[in-house]
């Protein structure tokens, strides 16, 4: 799916595991590298957590606050909390078509 | 504070308009890691790869939401770039190709020498196009001059210059050299001048080089007009075609002397079976498919501008 201009496809894109992090309050790098590691089980290399934190800026999803320059905060925008409703609404919905169809079919999970 | 500075030192591969807006936190985010897992290779390569990926977005090279005039120059850069290394390419084959339809019987010297006036024509053609996207950058490289842009490119240009220098003196030289040796001679019978024929090509590659590398740091300066840049990147299409026929006619003519003549290929003696796959074919090969490949890169990249969406940048 894109929206904005940015590729949110996959459950373990960077972007949208930021998101999905940022959703639950504001936090600086190190606190978003640590969460998406408890709630994702995967561990973004700093490269790829500012590569996204960067196109994530650009794109308007997110924003800097106020705070120490060393440990600066983000928190997600209305418009970057839109896209992640719009992405994983659609990926409910795929999921749900496939748990449907996988319980429909012959010798599936019941 | 030896780990910092080393940590700084790896920020390098950033932009530094990226340094100045995440260098800090970014650096506070290593060390903080640092504390869990050593700085190791692995780590280093990730942080020296990510700083590239983001030069790249920044240029423009790469990712969806360049701003279109950025994508735009930039992709008509690559294309120039391209361009360069497909003359190399070039120059290859018109010193493998030296008297040809000599070789060849009548009946099938027509197909190839039909398919080697091909690669001439595209070629002029290509130099055409570049020559007009210079004329189109002339107002904008004034401009540049007018508001002190010269200091930034001067040592680029001093560079290209004495290789030029060097270039004429080496020209004048191997000519006068060649006219005194036959045919067998310049075409690897005399091992001094094959030796000083190959030091020769390098200074060609080089000066090719860095007349490129000027030309690209004074495009990337100039402050284009959007007009201006959708004439240059129009410039930069035509250069990208004339690489692709000039491939495609390559390869037709490769055909024919394959089928016919591969002992020349080979750089055999007449008659002598030969591989159509001596060295020199693959490497003019392949200097001319990664040529190519960077052309339809740009040109890709500079198509992409052209999207309804993006129209604005026109």
């Amino acid at each position: 799916m894109r929206k904005n201009g940015h590729e949110l496809r996959r459950p373990n894109d960077p972007p949208l595991l930021l998101l999905t992090s940022l959703a639950a309050g504001p936090k600086h790098g190190y606190a978003l590298l640590k969460d998406v590691e408890e709630f994702a089980g995967v561990t973004l290399s700093p490269g790829t957590l500012y590569g996204a934190i960067t196109r994530l800026e650009e794109l308007g999803l997110i924003e800097p606050l106020a705070g120490d320059e060393r440990r600066r905060p983000y928190r997600i925008t209305t418009n970057g909390a839109q896209v992640l409703q719009d992405v994983t609404r659609e990926m409910r919905r795929l999921a749900d078509v496939g748990i449907a169809r996988l319980r429909l079919a012959p010798g599936g999970a019941q | 504070m030896k780990r910092r500075d080393d940590l700084r030192r790896l920020l390098r591969w950033y932009p530094a308009s990226w340094r100045a807006r995440y260098g800090d936190e970014f650096l506070a985010l290593v060390e903080d890691r640092l504390h869990e897992t050593p700085l190791t290779l692995r780590l280093r390569s990730s942080i020296a790869v990510a700083g590239v990926r983001e030069r790249c977005y920044g240029s423009g090279l790469i990712g969806a939401r360049s701003a279109p005039l950025t994508q735009r120059r930039t992709g008509s850069l690559m294309v120039l770039v391209a361009w360069s290394i497909m003359i190399i390419g070039g120059a290859s084959l018109a010193k493998m190709a030296e008297h040809f339809a000599a070789v060849l019987p009548t009946s099938s010297r027509s197909t190839a020498t039909l398919a080697y006036g091909a690669v001439g024509v595209a070629g002029i053609v290509g130099t055409a196009f570049v020559l007009l996207g210079a004329i189109v950058a002339l107002p904008g490289f004034l401009r540049l001059l007018r508001s002190d842009g010269w200091s930034q490119v001067r040592q680029k240009f001093s560079k290209s210059l004495i290789s030029s220098a060097v270039l004429i003196v080496a020209v004048i030289g191997m000519a006068a050299w060649a006219h005194q040796l036959n045919v067998s001679q310049r075409n690897g019978g005399d091992g001094l001048y094959s030796a000083a024929f190959m030091v020769f090509a390098a200074v060609v590659v080089i000066t090719i080089g860095l007349w490129t590398v000027a030309t690209v740091a004074v495009a990337s300066r100039i402050d284009f007009t959007p007009r201006e840049l959708l004439f240059e990147s129009y410039c930069a299409l035509g250069v990208c075609l004339s690489s692709v026929v000039v491939v495609a006619a390559t390869t037709a003519w490769w055909i024919q002397m394959s089928q016919h003549a591969p002992w020349f290929l080979d750089g055999t003696l007449t008659g002598v079976s030969g591989s159509p796959w001596s060295a020199r074919v693959v490497v003019t090969a392949l200097v001319m498919a990664v040529a190519t490949a960077v052309a339809l890169w740009g040109a890709l990249r500079v198509a992409m501008t052209y999207r309804p969406d993006r129209v604005h940048a026109r």
